[in-house]
């Protein structure tokens, strides 16, 4: 025992010298790691883009994902997904990125606390037992980074779950507030509101609790502060010239707008023309055309009202476009979740044959393949006969009502900034020459930029906003990615396949296979050594009966 | 490493000529097997998420009841000092024991196999992530074995080899769960990236669903070479005393 003793003592700096080496590998290793994934579609591999983002906190954000311990078994694959991906996130977040998984249920501490951040209670339904059930869940995220926090209410499909944390660990850890300009040509419908206020009040406050958001006066300043990094322009009709320049060398410049477009006019009588030239005499030169005819969907459209004089009627209006969510591009992050957008009185997009050399495009919102399109003149009648307009319509199918460029630009001003006519006041000369002329004029972009524009100018207006809420979370997730881009690019919409069985089988063979491989394949393993035990009784047996008869 | 082989051999033909490894066999298949069909034709999902996901916490108990013998019996009937009277080094008698219990081990895990062969019957599983999986259980049962092998040279009691590997089995796959870094709350949060990275079964749940990560596998491969290197010390200090 003294020896042994002896041993260990006389030993020990050799055996505390490789546990330190063993120490310093699992700290090399920490730094020094690689990561492969083997799902086929890659759905462990964060972009560079989240990576980055996690490289850089600074501090720690604190997950707590609220994950009721009852869900449906339905819900298990997409809850495991999500857990997986938080996983992910710590991985590469290391001490920056803390998760806690708190289940709610029988913890009325947890759920008050849920429901103080804001989380919802959702209703999941699944089979138990052969039986259809309801069941009240929580499954959402909320996020916290020194005084500050942001929710994911509840995650129905973590498809877009890479997006939705990287974005908002954007936000959280971002120092200074961003700044979206918004260029506002509108005026309010009442003529008797002595300001002739703007009809983008609901969106401008909207936007207002999430960035700095600057009113931009174009056509007085023919300017973009530098400090902008996005512009969203609404009713953007009969542009001079100069302020189409402007927004040009903007986006060539690396700038992001954010450009609904009129494709069809709505007079106070109820009467409809395609719209006056705006915006989209410039965006033509970047390959996509404004085409103002109007889309129409028979089945998926939304409700509008209309007053008959003695009363108000609600009827469901196939000029009231209705995106679906397969309409909305899965190549685009920021908007694919979104499950509605309502698109009233609508024109449509199309990509001109030749695209301009480092431009990409992407179509980001679409109709179904059952939506047609009418020429003018346009008759709005809501209890016109639907079928026979889609009949006599000379264009039927898909249409595109929105679509992303991005990349690199050539300008629409090829010669230069636009000259003045000659009756161009003084003022406006002067201003022209100060704003335009030190510019130095860019023939194509310098850094990439992005542009994305809807063939609608009108559905972000108060009044639609008021019964359509989905336009608004449109709005507000192309103004953060616009925001974030750089940050966010690349982060696609990764849906999960859960690899459901492809064949049912039936209560027999389920019956088969549980049995056999839980008490077959055993019996089997049994089987075997008991016959090696009988062959080695037997040998033992010969060599005995061999010693017996030799002896 | 002729040595290494033979003694392998010689384990292995012990391990299977006795019913220590159908036992072990058996139990693991009925049982892993019970637990996931389970869920399995509940969930109709074609994935053997469920079945690696109870992996360490089967391995917990079920290697140390292979290991607790390896050294243990050895020191009880003496047959140890027999062993070290022959021209062999300690590690190479480690190694070789090591290994053979290392395969009985090995050969229940792919005698599981069957149940991935019935949910790629059923549906197109991700066969990486499959694959994977496989690849980290015998990872993690490598770790555990080395624990245990070394808990088994220090004692000539089975059962205290056994009690003990699977205390610290257990410690090492709870320490890094949030049902124990819940509690560590205030200036003690810092300890808690240290017990995650301590913790058995994190490194295991990174492989389960697909990702190899070479932090998982180093952890893995040192926490089997610490214990292995110890026993060797082991061996070496009850060979003097």
């Amino acid at each position: 025992m003294e020896a042994r003793r002896t041993y260990w003592q006389r030993h020990s700096f050799e055996i505390i010298l490789v546990i330190v080496l063993f120490v310093l590998a699992a700290f090399v290793s920490e730094r020094i790691y690689t990561r492969a994934d083997l799902t086929t579609e890659k759905v462990f591999t964060l972009t560079d883009s989240t990576k980055s983002v996690l490289r850089n906190i600074d501090g720690i954000v604190n997950v707590k994902f609220y994950l009721s311990g009852d869900l449906p078994p339905e819900a298990l694959p997409a809850s495991e997904r999500i857990k997986d991906l938080l996983s992910e996130y710590e991985a590469y977040g290391g001490r920056h990125f803390r998760i806690q998984i708190i289940d709610p249920t029988n913890n009325p501490e947890a759920k008050k606390r849920a429901e103080e951040l804001g989380l919802l209670e959702g209703q999941m339904q699944g089979l138990s037992r052969d039986e259809l059930v309801v069941k009240r869940v929580y499954m959402g995220i909320a996020m916290t980074y020194r005084d500050k926090s942001e929710i994911i209410p509840i995650i129905t499909d973590p498809a877009n779950l890479e997006y939705d944390l990287t974005s908002r660990i954007i936000k959280l850890t971002r120092k200074t507030i961003p700044v979206l300009g918004i260029v506002d040509f509108s005026r309010s419908y009442d003529i008797q509101d002595p300001e002739n206020k703007s009809r983008f009040t609901t969106i401008k406050r909207a936007l207002r609790d999430r960035f700095e958001v600057r009113d931009i006066k174009l056509e007085e300043t023919l300017e973009v502060p530098e400090d902008i990094e996005a512009l969203i322009f609404l009713q953007p009709m009969g542009l001079s010239d100069e302020a189409k320049y402007v927004l040009d060398q903007y986006l060539l410049g690396g700038g992001n707008i954010f450009a609904p477009s009129e494709a069809i006019m709505i007079g106070q009588q109820m009467q409809a023309f395609p719209a006056l030239p705006g915006y989209e005499t410039v965006f033509s030169s970047y390959g996509l055309d404004l085409k103002k005819m109007m889309v129409l969907e028979n089945r998926n459209n939304a409700m509008a009202r209309f007053s008959t004089g003695m009363m108000v009627i609600q009827m469901p209006y196939p000029m009231w476009v209705r995106i679906q969510p397969t309409g909305f591009s899965k190549d685009f992050a920021p908007i694919a979740p979104l499950d509605s957008l309502v698109l009233p009185w609508s024109g449509y997009l199309s990509l001109q044959k030749d695209l301009p050399d480092g431009v990409k495009a992407t179509a980001i919102l679409q109709t179904s393949k059952d939506a047609y399109a009418l020429s003018s003149p346009f008759d709005l009648n809501p209890q016109q006969d639907w079928q026979a307009q889609r009949a006599n319509s000379s264009k039927q199918g898909t249409f595109v009502l929105g679509y992303l460029l991005s990349g690199i630009f050539p300008s629409a001003f090829p010669d230069g900034p636009p000259v003045p006519d000659e009756d161009t006041r003084e003022e406006r000369k002067q201003l022209i020459a100060e704003k335009l002329g030190s510019h130095t004029h860019l023939s194509e972009s310098s850094e990439p930029g992005n542009l994305v524009v809807v063939s609608n100018g009108r559905f972000l207006e108060d009044n639609y906003l008021q019964d359509f809420t989905e336009n608004l979370l449109f709005v507000q997730n192309i103004a953060d990615w616009m925001l974030e881009n750089e940050s966010l690019i690349g982060i696609r919409s990764r849906s999960v396949a859960a690899r459901p069985f492809e064949k049912e089988p039936t209560e027999p063979v389920k019956n088969l296979i549980k049995f056999g491989l839980t008490i077959g394949l055993p019996l089997l393993v049994v089987l075997f050594g008991l016959l090696r035990w009988g062959i080695r009784l037997k040998r033992r047996k010969l060599i005995r009966q061999r010693y017996v008869s030799g002896g | 490493m002729r040595h290494v082989l033979a003694i392998y051999r010689k384990e292995l033909r012990l391990y299977f000529d006795s019913p220590i490894a159908y036992i072990f066999i058996v139990v693991f298949l009925a049982i892993t097997s019970w637990l996931f069909f389970r869920t399995f034709f509940l969930i109709r999902v074609a994935s053997m998420r469920s079945f690696f996901a109870i992996i360490p916490w089967l391995c917990m108990f079920f290697i140390p009841a292979v290991s607790m013998r390896l050294w243990a019996e050895e020191r009880k009937t003496g047959s140890n000092e027999l062993l070290m009277s022959w021209p062999l080094q300690e590690w190479e008698v480690v190694l070789g024991k090591y290994l053979a219990a290392l395969t009985v081990y090995v050969v229940t895990i792919i005698l599981t196999t069957p149940l991935a062969i019935v949910v790629g019957a059923l549906g197109s599983p991700e066969w990486g992530v499959i694959v994977g999986s496989y690849l980290g259980c015998i990872f993690l049962g490598a770790a555990i074995l080395a624990i245990g092998t070394f808990i088994s040279s220090l004692t000539s009691n089975q059962i205290v080899a056994f009690i003990v590997s699977v205390i610290i089995v257990a410690g090492l796959t709870i320490v890094g769960q949030p049902l124990v870094t819940m509690f560590l709350q205030g200036p003690l949060t810092v300890l808690v990236p240290y017990a995650e990275w301590l913790g058995l079964a994190n490194h295991f749940s990174s492989i389960s669903r697909g990702v190899i990560d070479s932090r998982d596998i180093i952890y893995y491969i040192l926490l089997a070479a610490l214990p292995l290197y110890l026993t060797v010390k082991s061996i070496q200090a009850s060979k003097v005393g």
